[in-house]
């Protein structure tokens, strides 16, 4: 089970890999619920866990806001810089777990929505406890 | 060093806000057709005005007219006198109100005032509904304030503008916040994207944000950048 367990965490790495580079993304962040970091497109881990505290943190104050407006839960958050760096918050279930995936993306025109969603098909259908 | 400036370029609505917002205590100055008016804030509110005889919220509600003159901005400069107790989005709600009324009475010398506001309010509303008839799914298309007061609305559906405009100026602080914690540069705009509707906040110039609704999941929801950035051009030259 430990044996499978890192074959899948090591796949879930070189998925964040894949998709950064597929998508032409800056970077590319799976996180838990906790704000940890489970795998990042970046080498840096301290700089990893940052940004995944961080956008968990982004995420839970967007999942209020989106309450305050009685609206359904959030799918999808989009921040976009006036630099046009565009941060893409996608939170996900499995099993009842909520996963966050990110990607920053350079220039705001590059399209990511297909990319990222099958991403969370994959990851979702290749995760295991 | 105080501020100094023309009311073209920042009109007596925006001195107040912008003073209270970020919750300084100075002593405003303006000066239109040889009347002075003098406002003291502190602690995120006007406190005092003063302009010949008259004092107090009056005077609040006789200069929020002008867009004609200068002002200048004393930081620090604090008043011994209290006058007002209305907090300052409710004066200027009820000046807004105030000089709606008075157009509508037909006073001669109200209408000759507000005619730029009126043909300036009756663009922004046919911009803001142009662009939210452009789009099937808009319930709602707003020019808010960053404090989440709501300046122009155009909408479909019924909805709870006060919760609307809050909405707007939460989702903005939030995307400036996790910008700046993530060291990205300024917030230019958010989407926050739910099952069965989205939200759309972007950033028009630094007081004012501009707030969209829509009753569509985000990936069913089509912004044509290029028309909003049109969009909030015209807003921005208009304000």
């Amino acid at each position: 089970m430990k044996q499978k367990e890192m074959f899948t965490r090591a796949s879930i790495q070189a998925l964040m890999q894949e998709i950064n580079q597929q998508g032409n993304f800056e970077h590319t962040l799976l996180t838990d619920d906790q704000g940890l970091p489970i795998a990042s497109s970046m080498s840096d881990l301290d700089q990893s866990e940052v940004q995944a505290a961080l956008v968990s943190m982004v995420q839970k104050m967007a999942s209020q806001i989106s309450d305050s407006l009685q609206m359904s839960p959030t799918a999808e958050f989009v921040l976009n810089d006036v630099e046009g760096k565009r941060l893409v918050i996608r939170p996900f279930k499995i099993q009842g777990t909520e996963f966050i995936l990110t990607v920053l993306i350079a220039n705001h025109q590059t399209p990511y929505r297909r990319i990222v969603g099958s991403a969370i098909k994959t990851i979702k259908s290749t995760w295991v406890y | 060093m105080g501020l100094q400036g023309s009311l073209h370029d920042m009109t007596v609505a925006d001195i107040i806000q912008v003073n209270c917002q970020d919750k300084k205590t100075a002593r405003a100055t303006i000066h239109s057709d040889q009347k002075e008016a003098v406002l003291f804030f502190k602690d995120g509110n006007v406190v005092h005005a003063k302009m010949g005889k008259l004092v107090g919220e009056e005077v609040i509600y006789q200069i929020l007219s002008w867009d004609e003159g200068d002002f200048s901005i004393d930081p620090g400069e604090e008043s011994t006198d209290i006058s007002i107790k209305r907090n300052w989005s409710g004066l200027l709600l009820e000046g807004a109100k105030r000089i709606d009324e008075h157009t509508s009475e037909g006073g001669l010398e109200l209408d000759l005032l507000q005619t730029p506001i009126d043909q300036k309010d009756e663009l922004m509303m046919g911009l803001l509904t142009k662009y939210m008839e452009s789009i099937s799914s808009a319930d709602a298309v707003a020019i808010v304030g960053i404090d989440g007061f709501i300046k122009y609305i155009a909408h479909k559906n019924l909805i709870d503008e006060s919760v609307f405009g809050a909405t707007g100026a939460a989702i903005l602080n939030l995307g400036k916040r996790s910008l700046g914690l993530l060291r990205m540069d300024g917030f230019s705009r958010s989407i926050i994207g739910g099952d069965n509707n989205t939200v759309l906040v972007a950033m028009i110039n630094k007081y004012t944000i501009l707030v969209a609704i829509f009753s569509a999941p985000v990936q069913k929801v089509t912004i044509d950048w290029n028309v909003l950035d049109q969009l909030m051009g015209d807003v921005a030259t208009l304000l």
